[in-house]
């Protein structure tokens, strides 16, 4: 299969953004963390229990911003300078550079045990954002025309929001044996995803050539975009004819958990999460493209001055941007996005010598299209007060070395958890943009104990 | 709580590390240098660039506007009108006993130089053809009258002076109006046999009849004299006269402002490739081109300019010739500089069989199929 083919396939999969969601795994470590069963159904809680906000914001990416800057003796510098050759800018490139990044707002949660089953409910609000850059777009611009057909496919964005409404169930099937599962609805609201299936330029002495191939979809929640006479999108107007209210389509998930406590102070815990998919119903459906050629200018002795030669010039160039001008269609608008299939294995073994001391492992494994992720962490959790609960680990994966910390601090009824996964290489000042390709994860949450 | 909080805030915090090697603080280097192996993009066709734009330049067209001319399919003539010869009508009378009859009277022989123009053209290397010569006489009379006669014509050669010409003709009967015939007195085609323009026409036993009772006739009139004008056109061509002679004018080195702003880019090599289209029946050979910098432009040894004689081909409107070039500008140590002009070497003769193309304004030469490629980037941008 030819790199070009991967990337296409890459680009029709809506790779520019996964249905990803990156758990809060150290809330398997944390004792009394409310709102574990997100990270396994299997867990239940101790108590009944209440969760005000939570807020949980991961970012993935496997290019970092160190693929872009280079410090030198005479300061930073960007990869686009004569000093970095050009081979050691594109061997920092993957094939394509991705960014992924999505939240989960959870508005409130509530557990209560009933009928010795230990029941969840949620409400949260999901999103994701992402794109994408092929590495072939920075290797043209760095160092042009390598060979006279240059693929530039592969460049997307998108973005999403989606309501999650969860239940979940978990249960005790005897002393050492738990299994439960969360089944979850998922409204969409909003969506917007733009995919490039073509893209090639072609560079010769005769010839500049642009070949485009992109589809764009946006969901019409808010209204229906209007087209004009040629069938293009005024992007200054939308109606409300034929405007879909919310949902914008309709999605399940399930989540499925197993916990055994086979030895006392041993927990081993499997989770299957968000296995499912969103029938999106993209209102406003758009086709980009098509072909525009620059041969030349054919100049008479007359125009030889700046203002005809740039009037000339800036024709030509509206030609290459009009390729990017949407022409809507209203056919196919449906669109299946599958869900990221979460795999978590979590072990936890506390001290025999001092139950407040636990150490454990982790594995991961998230399944996104174009940028599968997977991970494993050594991990130590301890409890020195009732009140207080710090776990920190560390370990490796796809996006190179990781780390977690997370604390919970517990004051009467209430219960705080703050959680932040991160990778080594630091980031940018001021902008927090990773140094290095990264798995980041950040969660802040607080819930009540009934 | 107090104490809870901070605590919290820190766990936020701790791992929030920023990566002190890329700290922009201090300032960052925006200076890129863009396909920096090679790019090519076409430039396209320019043109044409023809000898009509010429003549109506401000310098040399104000010159040759006054001396060039064009018939209606653009070709170049070349055309003057002199008075060479007055003849008193007292003279007349005075010498002629009977003036009761018509009479034919016997003229002097008179010469003229034809034109001064046309001997300027072949002393710069080119020939002229199509040579048409007509004699107009004004009538200084009150009355019309009908004039005639024959007249003898020798052409003496430019350079020789021998005769190359001798021909006798019947003087046209031409009935003059008080001012100028439109009819000519002579009309004389110049073969092209003779190969050039002649020095000197020598009009020689030539008789000019006259009506009768001239005394009478003249008597109301305000003017006395008859006037001769002659009428020369011909086409201009580059003939066989080998390589015209630019050295002469200090015109086979000639320097042209020219102005590219490209040093802001740091170009290290450009190579543009294009066809010229030359409808021009010149063939023109360039020995060297250099390109100058500096306010005060002057040759930059630093630039390489690979074109070495370069022959561009010449043809005509029906057939022009296509010359493929090549130009490499290469800056030998650093990058090219401003340019500020160019100095061209070049030699011009006659393309191989177009020696006969008579010149038109429609001549020129076409740039067709530019294109540039650039090697080792373009850069912009600097230290903030």
């Amino acid at each position: 299969m030819s790199k070009k083919m991967i990337l296409a396939a890459a680009a029709l999969m809506g790779a520019a953004l996964c249905l990803n969601a990156q758990t809060f795994q150290e809330g398997f470590f944390l004792r009394g963390y409310n709102r574990a069963y997100q990270y396994n159904p299997a867990i239940v809680g101790d108590n009944d229990f209440i969760g005000g906000v939570q807020w949980n914001y991961g970012l993935q990416n496997n290019v970092g911003v160190g693929a872009f800057l280079y410090p030198t003796e005479d300061g930073l510098v960007t990869a686009f300078h004569s000093s970095i050759p050009a081979e050691t800018f594109l061997g920092n490139l993957p094939d394509l550079s991705r960014f992924q990044g999505e939240f989960n707002a959870g508005l409130i949660s509530y557990g209560f045990w009933k009928a010795n089953a230990f029941h969840t409910i949620d409400i949260s609000v999901r999103g994701n954002f992402g794109f994408s850059l092929p590495a072939n777009l920075f290797g043209f611009i760095k160092q042009g025309a390598v060979t006279t057909k240059t693929d530039l496919s592969g460049t997307s964005f998108g973005g999403n929001l989606f309501v999650e409404l969860a239940y979940g169930y978990g249960r005790k099937l005897n002393d050492w044996l738990s299994i439960g599962g969360r089944a979850k609805l998922l409204l969409p609201m909003y969506g917007v995803n733009y995919d490039v299936s073509r893209m090639d330029l072609t560079t010769r002495e005769d010839k500049l050539e642009l070949q485009l191939r992109g589809d764009l979809y946006m969901t019409n929640r808010s209204g229906t975009m209007h087209t004009n006479d040629q069938g293009y999108w005024d992007l200054t107007k939308m109606t409300s004819k034929d405007k879909l209210g919310w949902p914008s389509g309709c999605g399940a998930a399930l989540d499925l958990g197993l916990l055994a406590t086979p030895a006392e102070g041993l927990t081993i815990s499997l989770s299957l999460l968000d296995f499912g998919a969103i029938y999106w119903y993209y209102g406003n459906r758009a086709s980009v493209g098509g072909t525009a050629t620059f041969e030349g200018l054919d100049v008479i002795y007359e125009q030889l001055n700046g203002d005809d030669l740039k009037d000339m010039l800036l024709a030509d160039g509206k030609d290459f941007l009009s390729l990017m001008r949407p022409i809507g269609y209203y056919d196919d608008n449906w669109r299946f996005q599958k869900m990221n299939l979460n795999a978590n294995l979590g072990v936890k073994y506390e001290m025999p010598f001092y139950r407040r001391l636990a150490i454990g492992a982790t594995g991961r494994y998230i399944g996104s299209q174009g940028m599968p992720y997977w991970e494993g962490r050594g991990a130590l959790e301890i409890n020195p007060v009732d009140w207080l609960d710090i776990t920190a680990n560390l370990g490796g994966g796809t996006q190179g070395m990781v780390f977690g910390l997370a604390a919970s601090v517990k004051f009467h009824h209430f219960n705080l958890t703050a959680g932040w996964e991160d990778g080594f290489g630091g980031t940018l000042r001021y902008w927090r943009i990773p140094v290095q390709r990264n798995f980041r994860t950040l969660v802040v949450g607080i819930s009540y104990n009934l | 709580m107090r104490k809870t909080i901070p605590f919290f805030l820190c766990v936020l915090l701790f791992t929030a590390c920023e990566n002190k090697l890329y700290d922009t603080e201090d300032g960052l280097n925006r200076e890129v240098t863009l396909f920096e192996e090679e790019i090519s993009v076409p430039i396209g066709n320019a043109g044409p660039f023809n000898l009509e734009l010429v003549l109506q330049s401000p310098k040399v067209g104000a010159f040759l506007g006054t001396v060039l001319t064009t018939e209606e399919d653009g070709t170049i003539v070349s055309k003057t009108s002199n008075s060479f010869y007055k003849l008193s009508v007292y003279e007349i009378i005075a010498k002629t006993p009977d003036l009761s009859q018509p009479f034919s009277y016997p003229m002097d022989n008179k010469s003229f130089t034809p034109s001064g123009i046309a001997n300027l053209f072949q002393t710069f290397g080119f020939s002229v053809v199509d040579q048409h010569l007509k004699v107009f006489v004004n009538n200084p009379l009150n009355k019309p009258y009908t004039l005639g006669g024959d007249i003898h014509v020798a052409c003496l050669n430019t350079k020789t002076y021998e005769t190359v010409y001798n021909q006798s003709f019947p003087l046209a009967d031409i009935t003059v109006e008080r001012s100028y015939s439109d009819t000519p007195l002579l009309t004389l085609d110049i073969p092209d046999s003779i190969g050039s323009c002649p020095s000197t026409v020598e009009l020689n036993g030539w008789s000019f009849n006259l009506p009768a009772n001239l005394d009478q006739e003249i008597r109301y009139s305000s003017k006395t004299e008859f006037i001769f004008n002659v009428d020369y056109s011909c086409h201009i061509t580059p003939g066989e006269n080998g390589e015209i002679p630019l050295a002469m004018f200090g015109a086979n080195k000639m320097s042209f402002n020219l102005t590219l702003p490209v040093a802001s880019y740091k170009l290290k090599e450009v190579e543009a490739s294009l066809k010229l289209e030359n409808t021009l029946p010149l063939q023109v050979t360039v020995t060297g081109i250099k390109l100058m910098t500096g306010s005060k432009p002057a040759v930059d040894e630093n630039l390489l300019v690979s074109v070495e004689d370069l022959v561009i081909k010449g043809g005509s409107l029906e057939t022009p010739g296509i010359t493929p070039v090549t130009v490499n500008i290469k800056a030998l140590e650093g990058t090219i500089p401003d340019i500020t002009g160019v100095q061209v070497e070049l030699g011009i003769k006659a393309a191989p069989g177009f020696a006969d193309t008579c010149l038109s304004i429609k001549q020129g030469v076409s740039v067709k199929s530019a294109s540039a490629t650039l090697r080792g980037g373009i850069t912009f941008g600097g230290n903030e």
